[in-house]
């Protein structure tokens, strides 16, 4: 049993928020997070990046 | 690498995110960047200084700044715990920095040179694993210490180790040596590779094939190709991540082995549960990175956007730089003890000497090879 998201419990198989968003790996938040640059960049959206 | 080798007794599959506040990460996330902008004006002061004085010197890549800086403040005043969090996290800035770096790959030429790298990488596991096994046994490591520093040396260093672990149920204090043995031989080739490619009159495609051969951690690979050139870099890059790519058939290779001694749980049988497994441990960044560059290819970017795109990736690695500094703890490195460092040297040698001769004979003598953009 856990706390959900609203402070009620919540049963074995609910997982709260914090908890869902734990268990996508490093991997896939580093590919959603490029995603985000990407799309922007294709929407013409994203900002001049100098170097 | 990590600061402390006793702490990575336990490695976490995302050791990267080692605390569930956000804010815990910023202290380190900062210290990333003031050392990485430190490298990169050291760069240029350096090259502006020895222009005014008329010095003949080499240009320092602001590679080598960042990280000899962060190996300057985690060795000698040491990294407080509360820039530990987000220093840890330089190797999710690095998977950024793969998948945007797909930006500056044509979808074709990421086929080829995957598949030329596949050939030379295949041939590469099979003569250094043999080799490092064969070590292992000679110098009286355990099989499965043996396993995994075949594993972490001819494929892919500390991910590997970790995927590795629970499938071969290895001891703790095994898989803490095999991947403080990974990591000091990556500082060393970070530091020989480079000069010795230089000497050999290596081309920056061939370096840059030699390095995601041969250096073991991702982080360490892809500043290895940076340090000798941009163009080194890339194609370093794409190399290691096809390398990474391979991680879970290794690791596959390995469980049944020692299930079937009966030393390991058993792997569920059929292609389904196989096929699971593989995914379980393939690095699915390698498919942002396919993403990325499949956008490119169609033309979706202008020239200035991708410009923008591949400098997020530039900067996305400068910490990634500065973090390889940081995480390394010269102390703990040579407290590993001599004989896991003998065979890990025995395997960088073995490595390095294989992937070179692969290099060579498919570059020069084959003409294999394509460029990045």
């Amino acid at each position: 049993m856990a706390a959900g998201d609203d402070g009620g419990e919540l049963t074995n198989g609910e997982l709260t928020r914090s908890e869902r968003l734990g268990r996508i790996g490093v991997d896939w938040w580093a590919t959603i997070t490029a995603g985000i640059v990407v799309l922007l960049a294709v929407a013409g959206l994203l900002p001049k990046i100098p170097w | 690498m990590s600061t402390v080798v006793a702490e990575q007794a336990e490695p976490a599959d995302e050791a990267s995110f080692t605390s569930r506040n956000i804010l815990a990460y910023v202290p380190g996330v900062l210290l990333l960047v003031a050392i990485g902008l430190l490298g990169k004006y050291a760069q240029i002061w350096w090259n502006s200084l020895a222009h005014q004085q008329h010095w003949r010197v080499p240009d320092i890549e602001y590679v080598l700044w960042a990280i000899v800086f962060g190996l300057l403040v985690a060795n000698t005043v040491g990294l407080h715990r509360i820039f530990r969090a987000g220093v840890q996290t330089y190797e999710f800035w690095l998977k950024i920095g793969i998948v945007a770096l797909g930006v500056r790959f044509v979808l074709g030429d990421v086929v080829k040179l995957g598949g030329i790298s596949l050939v030379q990488i295949l041939v590469d596991m099979a003569l250094a694993g043999g080799i490092i096994l064969a070590a292992a046994h000679f110098f009286g490591l355990s099989g499965k210490l043996g396993s995994l520093l075949a594993i972490g040396t001819s494929i892919c260093g500390v991910s590997a180790i970790v995927a590795s672990k629970g499938a071969i149920r290895a001891r703790n204090s095994d898989v803490s040596y095999a991947i403080a043995a990974i990591l000091a031989l990556g500082a060393v080739a970070l530091f020989t590779l480079p000069v010795l490619g230089h000497t050999i009159g290596l081309t920056d495609h061939e370096f840059g094939l030699w390095a995601g051969l041969s250096v073991d951690n991702t982080a360490e690979t892809t500043a290895t190709g940076y340090l000798y050139s941009e163009q080194a870099g890339k194609i370093a890059v794409l190399v290691k991540s096809t390398r990474n790519a391979l991680i879970g058939f290794v690791v596959l290779g390995f469980a049944l082995y020692w299930a079937s001694r009966g030393e390991a749980d058993r792997v569920a049988p059929g292609l389904r549960a196989r096929a699971l497994f593989i995914w379980d441990k393939f690095p699915k960044f390698v498919l942002g990175f396919l993403a990325v560059s499949a956008i490119a290819t169609a033309g979706w970017l202008s020239k200035g956007q991708t410009t923008n795109v591949a400098n997020v990736s530039r900067w996305a690695f400068l910490l990634t730089f500065a973090g390889v500094g940081l995480n390394t703890n010269i102390r703990e490195l040579v407290r590993t003890g001599w004989r896991p460092l003998v065979v890990a040297v025995i395997g960088l040698v073995v490595v390095a000497a294989v992937s070179l001769g692969l290099v060579l004979i498919t570059s020069r003598g084959l003409h294999w090879g394509i460029g990045a953009g």
